[in-house]
């Protein structure tokens, strides 16, 4: 879970242009300040790359912050 | 909920009334922050225009327009549609507007497109779907993967946009492949 998480700290640090330490675990739009719309999408379409997985559409809807995401991704790697 | 003829996580989607017309719809269509990247920018919005394309779609079965609204407050948040919806080749055009600003999030389009996509393939029972943007555009390629939308054309310098010529890409989501990828088959 740990590692899965430091990996998607290091997408969002890529998509948000910040460094990985300030990717905290409360990491959503309005916190982060760049994370708009377009970097929303960017965000999952690298997220896809990384882990080499297709999100369902369902999936999609979910993936609203750091919490979220790990806990998705998590649930589909292990 | 009014009216709801799909429920989503966070908004539903209904058919348009008359108040939305009256309402942000016809000046979303004007702002050009909005439309930056559409095809429909070219010329000013009015309410009459609006209320003349609402009255021309709404016993439609070539188009399905459809209010979003968000489950909470009701707003009325943006406009999808199904258009050119052929019935013997059972293809059809899918666009989508998120007009207010506050909503511009990322995640209502993309909540949006699946809701849409899955009435198209679901209860539609069509078999492909079309997709066009303008190479400029850097918001509907990332949503278009993201639901997998695959290229299948490009018109080359075809769009006037912003002073310079700019493609018109094509992409298409069969429904097989959208199955597929959700688990459906």
């Amino acid at each position: 879970m740990n590692e899965i998480k430091e990996r998607i700290r290091n997408v969002m640090a890529i998509v948000f242009g910040i460094e990985a330490d300030q990717v905290k675990d409360n990491a959503e739009p309005g916190v982060i300040e760049s994370w708009d719309s377009l970097r929303h999408m960017g965000l999952i379409v690298a997220l896809e790359e990384e882990f080499d997985i297709t999100f369902t559409d369902d999936e999609m809807t979910e993936l609203l912050n750091l919490e979220l995401i790990t806990s998705i991704l998590s649930d589909r790697l292990n | 909920m009014i009216n709801s003829y799909a429920i989503g996580k966070k908004i539903y989607l209904r058919a348009p009334v008359e108040e939305d017309v009256r309402g942000n719809w016809y000046q979303w269509l004007s702002d050009p922050e909005i439309t930056a990247f559409l095809g429909e920018r070219w010329w000013p919005n009015t309410i009459e225009s609006q209320l003349s394309f609402y009255n021309s779609t709404r016993d439609s079965k070539e188009r399905l327009v459809l209010s979003i609204c968000d489950k909470e407050s009701d707003e009325h948040i943006g406009v999808c549609n199904l258009s050119s919806i052929s019935w013997v080749h059972r293809n059809a055009d899918v666009a989508l507007i998120i007009g207010e600003k506050k909503f511009q999030t990322g995640t209502y389009a993309i909540e949006t497109l699946s809701m849409l996509v899955q009435i198209a393939f679901s209860r539609l029972n069509l078999l492909n779907l079309k997709s066009a943007h303008m190479s400029s555009n850097p918001y509907t390629p990332l949503l278009e993967k993201m639901f997998g939308f695959v290229e299948v054309g490009r018109l080359s310098d075809y769009m006037f946009s912003n002073g310079s010529y700019v493609d018109l890409v094509i992409t298409q989501l069969k429904r097989d492949d959208w199955a597929k990828r959700n688990g459906k088959i």
